[in-house]
């Protein structure tokens, strides 16, 4: 069979000037999402063109390959090269310092939560043991990793449910993505729904609850545009993240040149995927406004409401870095140098988060 | 060896193990497994191998499998399925094409409760084969009928099909459910035709010993009361689910436990419920269950194989030249489509060939919500030809009709369908796009 | 000797029989776990029970898995035999014995990497989150060897009483209540 396969012999990629070198990438995102559209298809094609040829990707996204959540292992057995992106915040298990990001803001959007981001995967800041965020998370894994853009922030949507007092917060129902979402959910008196994304368009459009922690960029990618009505963004319930993934040794297989090129490529494009989520969120939320859709801040909800929702920022943060604490993890510090990051780049957080030291 | 060479070797081994009677799920497992390691090598395999089985059966959506046919199961076994044919056969003044068109209006129904065609038909086959046989309709032909019926659910809003699609290609979802509607609707009545026409064309000839075949079994005659209650429980039943449904109380994938809560009451209170009930009720959904996620867990092994092939790519590289006759390329994807949903499960394909085929769609100017419900068409479609289609092998799953038998008449509803309702919706596109545009 | 088969294969058959209550208990439990979970949404709005990771995690794979040689000796696995069923029983025989050992040699190897997969999971301890905290799920990945291995050694059984007799042994014989009684 003449099939010039990606990960298919022993040595999967070819480190000879020379010859060409074949990557397969795997990516559970679906071809019109933002981050394939804004980082790793941009991504791929740079690379292809920097290295005039010598590098090529054979890509399969959608899940076509390897479902989400099984990327680790398919790097590891060699079906895949590079895992675009590696979905560490559905697998606090295995990454449990990951799910910082998603620790929620006041302040902050796209651009500067990927900025922190990218700080933070470059970091050299010991978290314990000397060892770096990066070093904890994945060196002992094996793998070689860059930051990918964030998602959009979080915020609260809902449909014909609006947030105004303190009684409102305790009557809503929503979907909660991630773990941190459960527990903010948890603290302010939300009410939290489990239920497949794919399920979500029917039930909330029929009512079955009332609505999700959701980013605005990514409505289009389940149909949400045609449902939620009600957006409260006085909070930002964290930036979802991932990371582009290759195993340490399939990454030290490559030459020196063009790991370069790989590595400059992806710096560049972070800021430009971000521009392409707030790009979108802004089409979005245009056309939701002439449909109708209400977006509020902090000032449009009552005081106690606002208390509430800060006092739950901060209960979040304690009870997240309590427990990675309780598991031997350096929540605490990761959670200190997360703020740090966000902070430098212009977002803001409450007042108890910065006393924390 | 050729690619072109190893992908005839690959066909005709594949029409050999399938014509040596293996079981399908074997068939597509061992292609999938060959054809992997062929192309990749055997150390490719691992991943697919490790985690698809687990992956694949712990779904959610999948619940609506188990669960509509355990609410059939329930729904059977307390008799009252038999009450209501009986009831309808007798205000229909005995004509029994009456009662084939209502189990087809049945299917309709229960695909805009259901979004899973699998679950739908087996429900359908164990509820109504029986009673058609008995009022005169020969068993392949109450089958196929229903195999098609069932299948419905794939295109009657609300659909896995449509939302897979959607979220493939960003789509919005609410439009696709509400474009399908109309050619929902043309299935519906082309499946009644065939149906009629089947059935005509079947009481032309001598019946085969079909009487002696129909378990004789004794028919409690139908008092006043008794009807009473079963057209009160069966309001009742219908009334929740649509009831629930539309009003937010539940999920269409939680209609399906919904359902069978109420078929359990429903035997509860005619006082049928026993140890027998029970382990006769949990033994039949198992086996159908079983049987169809084996299938759709070896039919992703196969879909790996052929994604890795990447034939459904280079099948799209073929169309390039043919860009300037835009009826051509629509025909030729429509036919691209129909061949992979033969021998693959409906989602695989949606995933694995719709974000290849978009861009020539795009190319073309074709609208892609139009293109989406074509694909849902065809994908409908799919359920029903060989060697692939689930709708058929959960018929013959729960009525132990053979799958060639139905295999020969459900190729009738699949061709006269595409047929039909393809050729309709190319010429005619407004029959798509005119529903949502009103909103 | 295959006496000593029958009586193993009839000892097994009480395997495979609790591997079918086991799955089909579960769909029942299922069933009345979804119901609650409704109930409980509509009337304090909230997911009690995170039933929607329970039953993709737990559930179904429970639904599944223990189920698959019970279900694969009740003979309702498709298959084309219109050509098969022209030949000769000792030709169909050894198709059919030839088939099934192919298909030995693919469930074997399903065995093998789901017990690959499961002590994985077991090293990783995966679980999945819910209501803020993390429930391992691993220990229900040992049902994926499990029930493929239950399912190798029907198909085993199978092809020894196929050579034991001039026709295929397809479908287990075994009547439920048999066993029941
Ligand atoms: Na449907
Ligand atoms: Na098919």
């Amino acid at each position: 069979v003449e099939q010039s396969g990606g990960a298919d012999s022993e040595d999967s990629v070819s480190a000879e000037s020379d010859e060409k070198i074949v990557l397969t990438l795997s990516s559970g995102l679906s071809t019109a999402n933002g981050w394939w559209e804004g980082y790793f298809k941009p991504w791929m094609e740079e690379v292809e063109e920097r290295t005039d040829g010598r590098v090529e990707f054979e890509y399969y996204a959608n899940q076509e390959l390897i479902p989400i959540n099984e990327e680790l292992q398919a790097l590891e057995n060699g079906a895949i090269d590079i895992a675009a992106p590696l979905w560490t915040q559905y697998d606090p298990q295995r990454f449990p310092l990951s799910e910082v990001t998603m620790l929620p803001l006041l302040e902050s959007d796209t651009m500067i939560a990927t900025k922190a981001y990218g700080e933070l995967v470059k970091s050299d800041h010991e978290l314990a043991d000397g060892k770096t965020f990066v070093e904890m998370e994945f060196g002992d894994r094996g793998l070689k990793v860059f930051a990918t853009p964030t998602t959009a922030e979080y915020v609260i949507s809902t449909k014909d449910v609006t947030l105004d007092t303190a009684d409102d917060l305790k009557k809503l129902s929503l979907r909660s993505p991630t773990r941190v979402h459960e527990i903010f959910a948890n603290n302010v008196g939300i009410s939290s729904i489990s239920m497949p994304s794919t399920e979500m368009f029917d039930a909330i459009n029929r009512g079955a609850f009332h609505g999700s922690f959701f980013s605005v960029a990514d409505w289009t990618g389940y149909g949400m545009q045609e449902v939620f009505n009600y957006t409260f963004e006085g909070v930002n319930l964290g930036h979802f993240a991932g990371m582009w993934a290759m195993t340490e040794e399939t990454w030290n297989s490559i030459p020196e040149d063009i790991q370069e090129i790989m590595e400059e490529a992806s710096y560049e494009q972070i800021p430009k995927g971000a521009q392409v989520w707030m790009d979108r969120a802004e089409v979005i939320r245009k056309e939701a406004e002439a449909n109708g859709a209400v977006f509020e801040k902090m000032d449009d909800v009552d005081e106690e409401t606002q208390q509430l929702l800060v006092q739950g920022i901060e209960d979040t943060w304690t009870e997240w870095i309590e427990e990675l604490e309780g598991n031997g993890q350096p929540g605490k510090e990761m959670a200190m140098l997360w703020r740090d990051l966000v902070v430098e780049q212009g977002g803001t957080v409450p007042e108890a988060i910065m006393d924390l030291e | 060896m050729s690619l072109g060479v190893f992908y005839i070797i690959m066909l005709v081994l594949f029409l050999v193990f399938l014509f040596a009677g293996m079981h399908i799920h074997a068939v597509l497992l061992s292609m999938g497994v060959l054809g992997i390691i062929m192309l990749e090598g055997p150390g490719y395999i691992t991943s697919f191998m490790q985690s698809n089985p687990y992956k694949v059966v712990a779904s959610y959506t999948l619940t609506t499998i188990p669960l509509f046919v355990l609410m059939a199961q329930f729904i059977v076994q307390s008799g009252i399925v038999r009450d209501m044919y009986a009831l309808v056969y007798k205000f229909s003044k005995g004509k029994s094409g009456f009662l084939g068109t209502l189990t087809v209006i049945i299917g309709a129904f229960l695909g805009a409760v259901s979004g899973s065609t699998t679950g739908s038909s087996a429900a359908l086959g164990q509820v109504a084969v029986p009673e058609l046989r008995r009022h005169g309709f020969r068993d392949v032909t109450a089958g196929s009928t229903i195999a098609a019926a069932g299948s419905l659910s794939g295109i009657i809003p609300p659909s896995i099909i449509l939302i897979l699609y959607g979220v493939v290609t960003e789509t919005p979802i609410g439009s696709l459910f509400i474009a399908a509607i109309v050619p929902g609707i043309m299935m519906t009545i082309v499946i009644i035709g065939v149906m009629l026409y089947m059935h005509k064309a079947d009481q032309r000839k001598a019946l085969p010993d079909i009487e002696e075949e129909v378990e004789a079994g004794e028919i409690a005659p139908l008092t006043p009361l008794r009807a009473l209650f079963v057209v009160l429980v069966g309001t009742v039943i219908v009334t929740v689910i649509f009831g629930g449904i539309y009003s937010g109380v539940f999920t269409p994938t939680e209609a399906g436990a919904v359902g069978a809560f109420l078929g359990f009451l429903t035997a509860l209170l005619l006082g049928k419920v026993n140890k027998k009930f029970y382990v006769e009720s949990i033994t039949e959904t198992v086996k159908i269950t079983t049987m169809v996620l084996l299938i759709m867990v070896t039919a992703q092994i196969f879909g790996r194989f052929i994604t890795v092939s990447k034939l459904p790519r280079e099948l799209i590289n073929a169309l390039g030249p043919l860009i300037e006759y835009p009826v051509l390329i629509l025909a030729l994807l429509s036919l691209i489509y129909f061949i992979l949903f033969m021998f693959i499960e409906g989602g695989a394909v949606i995933i694995m060939a719709t974000p290849v085929l978009l861009p020539i769609v795009q190319e073309i100017n074709v609208d892609i919500l139009w293109f989406g419900i074509l694909v849902s068409v065809i994908c409908t479609i799919g359920l029903l030809t060989p060697p692939v289609g689930l709708s058929v092998f959960a018929v013959s799953g729960v009525t132990g009709i053979s799958i060639e038998r139905l295999f020969a008449r459900s190729m009738v509803f699949a061709v006269v369908l595409a047929l039909v309702v393809c050729s309709l919706m190319i010429a005619f596109p407004a029959l798509v796009t005119w529903l949502p545009n009103l909103m | 000797m295959m006496r000593t088969v029958d009586q193993a294969y009839r000892a097994f058959h009480y395997v495979k029989y609790a591997g079918l209550l086991l799955s089909g208990t579960t769909i029942f439990v299922m069933m009345a776990f979804i119901v609650i979970d409704v109930a409980t949404r509509n009337l304090m709005g909230s997911s009690v029970f995170g039933s929607y990771e329970i039953t993709q995690y737990f559930l179904m794979p429970l639904a599944f898995f223990p189920a698959l040689a019970y279900a694969y000796g009740s003979g309702i696995m498709p298959k084309l035999e219109m050509l098969t069923n022209r030949l000769k029983p000792v030709l169909r025989r050894n198709i059919a014995i030839l088939m099934m050992g192919i298909e030995l040699v693919l469930f074997s190897l399903l065995t093998f990497y789901g017990w690959q997969y499961a002590l994985s999971g077991t090293r990783e301890q995966l679980g999945f989150s819910m209501k803020g905290g993390i429930v391992p799920y691993y220990p229900i990945l040992y049902f994926i060897p499990l029930g493929f291995l239950l399912l190798s050694v029907e198909i085993l059984f199978l092809i020894i009483k196929s050579f034991g007799q001039k026709e295929p042994a397809l479908e287990t014989k075994l009547e439920t209540a048999e066993v029941d009684a």
